[in-house]
């Protein structure tokens, strides 16, 4: 008995646990489930968590032996690459997954990954969900400037192009959600962009938002050149029609003066 | 005494019959697909036409001619059970191997059972050598660049569906009945003349007694019929609600607005959107909310009807026939002096979306031909392929440049106008409830004895209810779908070469949540106004 339970649990190959995270990369957790389960190590112990996480059904024993599992990883090494996975899962873990969220506890956990990660894109990561609790509190004890200035000061020291990128669309899209100044909106919206947005309907969007705040602004040349951008890369978009007529309803560049002669 | 016994024979030969033909049948489907020298392909889907079978099986001689090894069926099933067949196949791990997309497929099924095809669209189509779509990227010679929910899921960030053939909905007329009543075949070309001729018909009904309607429909009429009028009457409203500035807005950012206080049901352009719905459907028959769509059908078929608003789909039943002749239009959106629609109007509407589900294939993991199904799929959309494919069908080509079939003219797609605004009945949206409150309270809109007044006063006090109920359905799926995508981010993370997967996961997950965390905050700050805290 004990010799089987011994065979039970073992070390698997690293190409293994690959096979594994990739049926967990496709959405299948219950699967590889078990087989994390059964392997030795930290790399399992995460996909045991990370797996327990989406194990139907859900239950509260499972998001705490989840928790558990990543403390275990965490504690061990907290600074290598499993260990830093395993404290942004569990700070992701107090934001999304416990049937109450516990906003303050998972800002806790992200500041302590921000400090502590360094130059890591998971301690990037974690100053963008970070950003976005501070963006949206629930209660009113600051105002919508006060929210964004703060986001803004944790954007300041990111250098990851991804973490750039999500951090100035969230930033930009809360300046219009609280209807603050459309410069400012434009600022992060226009960094995001800089920063190579992948998703074509992301980008999609965010061309029209940025070609419709120039043209509020009156800054017409930016404008088209949003608006041409968006018709270049959808030819065939939902909302190609509505952009030309835009782009001819521009106001014409004034008529450069003639040179002297 | 030997009655029984010969029919108990008969018996046992009928079963014993049944046993061999199943039995040859089941043997010549394994020595066909057990052959290695042959492919053997299954697509299913659910249009159960004449002309869309003989189109499909039109293309497959087509394919077979190229190659002569690939033998395709294809499995027909009826649209109402598709999705519990379609289920089945799944979990059982019996699909075919092509299956049309549509609504109903979750995000957890299309990552586990079909093959992202995302690497493909962006090469050229084979089939398309030697015509001008020759080097462009595959989605890019499909009309709507592969956009619709159908082909590319927004929250996989990945292509999954190729469309070939797609539709528009229209109003058919009875061109004869149309002469009798008004003496001429002229169909309406304004807002102004369909209203007036929708008067001249019921006149004419009650003048001559005929039991004839101006147009017919049918429960889910309003989806088709109604609502575009509405969403036309919210163009401009949407614009001036739209805090994000991107011209079109979601249920969700439409539910955004409601919470600000942006816009009420019983908002001006919304209340004229009503009015307007209220002028179409004193057009219909008083109990269409009771009436099935081939209740309508056969009403506009048995002449009881002069038109009906439809699709490009019925265009084979309702026009190649020998009962009446049959003319098509598009309904006109309000011009100036057609106060007060004209004032909430930007233009015309574009042709919705063309991810129809019906005309869009993706591929299953299952498949063992996947090389050869991808192929097909190139096939279908290839230039030449398409344009005869969609002609056979009566349907549109879904490729770019092919032309649509000269008898489907009215049909062909419009891509020029405004895109609709915002839908005040908030259509599929969350648990359905503001869709379901507003279909429930409809007929004091469109009953004789109803108005507007008295349908917006009982929406109105029904409205935040329902929309709290929907809201709160949106929220748990969206945090339910963060929680889903955190072990898929997390699992990609450990993967070699999926960086940059990984980057475009974080962009989406932060795209989602931003949205989630705006609904969040304005409906806790709605609740605070309003003391509605449930």
């Amino acid at each position: 008995m004990l010799a089987l339970l011994a065979l039970g649990c073992h070390h698997a190959p690293a190409a293994d646990l690959a096979a594994q995270w990739l049926k967990v990369g496709a959405y299948d957790s219950d699967g590889p489930h078990g087989v994390f389960a059964r392997t030795e190590g930290r790399e399992a112990r995460l996909g045991e968590a990370v797996t327990l996480l989406n194990l139907q059904p859900k239950t509260a024993r499972n998001i705490e032996r989840a928790a558990l599992l990543l403390d275990e990883v965490a504690g061990a090494d907290s600074g290598d690459e499993l260990g830093i996975s395993a404290r942004y899962l569990r700070a992701r873990l107090e934001e999304v997954h416990r049937p109450e969220a516990q906003p303050a506890e998972a800002a806790r956990r992200y500041q302590e990954i921000i400090r502590t990660g360094g130059a890591h894109p998971l301690a990037q990561q974690a100053a963008v969900r970070l950003s976005l609790l501070q963006l949206y509190p629930l209660d009113e004890t600051n105002t919508p400037s006060e929210r964004v200035a703060s986001a803004e000061a944790l954007g300041a020291g990111l250098g990851d192009p991804a973490a750039i990128r999500d951090h100035a669309m969230l930033v930009g899209q809360a300046c219009l959600y609280y209807q603050l100044p459309l410069a400012q909106a434009r600022r992060h919206l226009e960094r995001a962009l800089a920063a190579g947005i992948l998703n074509p309907s992301i980008r999609a969007d965010l061309l029209v938002t940025l070609g419709e705040i120039a043209r509020e602004l009156g800054d017409a040349p930016s404008a088209e050149q949003s608006y041409r951008a968006y018709l270049r890369e959808n030819p065939q978009g939902d909302r190609t029609s509505a952009v030309k007529r835009r782009l001819a309803e521009l106001p014409a560049p004034p008529l450069a003066s003639p040179s002297p002669p | 005494m030997n009655r029984p016994r010969h029919l108990r024979l008969l018996g046992l030969l009928a079963l014993a019959a049944c046993y061999l033909a199943s039995a040859w049948r089941v043997w010549r489907i394994e020595s066909r697909t057990s052959d290695p020298a042959r492919v053997h392909l299954r697509f299913t889907h659910d249009m159960l036409h004449s002309a869309v079978r003989q189109a499909y099986a039109d293309a497959i001689a087509d394919y077979r001619k190229l190659h002569p090894e690939v033998e395709i069926d294809v499995m027909e099933v009826p649209s109402r059970m598709f999705s519990t067949w379609r289920k089945t196949r799944l979990v059982g791990e019996t699909p075919p191997d092509m299956m049309r997309m549509g609504s109903g497929l979750t995000n957890e099924e299309l990552a586990q059972y079909f093959v992202p095809l995302t690497a493909y669209v962006e090469q050229p189509n084979p089939y398309n050598r030697g015509t001008p779509l020759e080097n462009i990227p595959w989605k890019d010679t499909i009309i709507d660049g592969m956009g619709s929910d159908m082909s590319y899921s927004k929250d996989l960030l990945e292509y999954y569906g190729i469309t070939h053939v797609t539709r528009t909905y229209r109003y058919y007329c009875n061109l004869d009945l149309l002469r009798r009543i008004t003496g001429s075949e002229r169909l309406p070309t304004t807002l102004r003349e369909f209203f007036a001729l929708c008067d001249t018909i019921q006149s004419w009904a009650r003048t001559h007694g005929e039991p004839v309607i101006p147009i017919a429909a049918y429960l889910e009429s309003p989806r088709a019929l109604l609502t575009p009028l509405i969403r036309l009457q919210t163009q401009r409203l949407t614009l001036a609600v739209n805090r994000s500035r991107t011209i079109t807005v979601s249920n969700n950012q439409a539910a955004l607005a409601w919470l600000h206080g942006d816009w009420a049901v019983d908002s001006a352009p919304v209340t004229d959107g009503w009015e307007m719905m209220r002028r179409v459907s004193k057009a219909l028959h008083p109990s269409f909310i009771q009436a099935q769509r081939n209740d309508a059908s056969l009403g506009f078929l048995q002449q009881s009807a002069v038109m009906i608003a439809s699709g490009t789909f019925d265009a084979d039943d309702f026009m190649n026939h020998e009962r009446f002749r049959c003319g098509v239009f598009r309904l006109a959106p309000p011009a100036p002096g057609d106060e007060p629609f004209w004032r909430n109007i930007i233009d015309a509407t574009p042709d919705p979306a063309i991810g129809g589900g019906a005309g869009t294939l993706g591929i299953l993991r299952a498949s063992p031909h996947f090389d050869v199904a991808l192929d097909f799929l190139r096939f279908l959309t290839g230039a030449a392929t398409n344009e005869k494919l969609a002609a056979t069908m009566q349907l549109l080509p879904a490729v770019v440049g092919v032309p649509t079939d000269p008898r489907l003219a009215a049909f062909a797609l419009r891509f020029d106008g405004w895109p609709e605004g915002l839908d005040p009945q908030f259509t599929d949206w969350g648990n359905r409830e503001i869709t379901r409150t507003a279909l429930v309270h409809l007929h004091h809109l469109v009953s004789p004895n109803g108005s507007v007044a008295e349908f917006t006063r009982v929406l109105a006090a029904d409205f935040p209810a329902a929309m709290q109920r929907d809201l709160e359905q949106v929220l748990t799926e969206s945090i339910q779908r963060a929680q889903r995508m955190d072990s898929v981010l997390m699992a990609n993370r450990r993967l070699a070469g999926a960086a940059a997967k990984v980057s475009r996961l974080l962009e989406n997950q932060a795209a989602l949540e931003s949205e989630q965390a705006q609904l969040r905050h304005a409906y806790a700050a709605y609740q605070r106004r309003t003391g509605t805290r449930r």
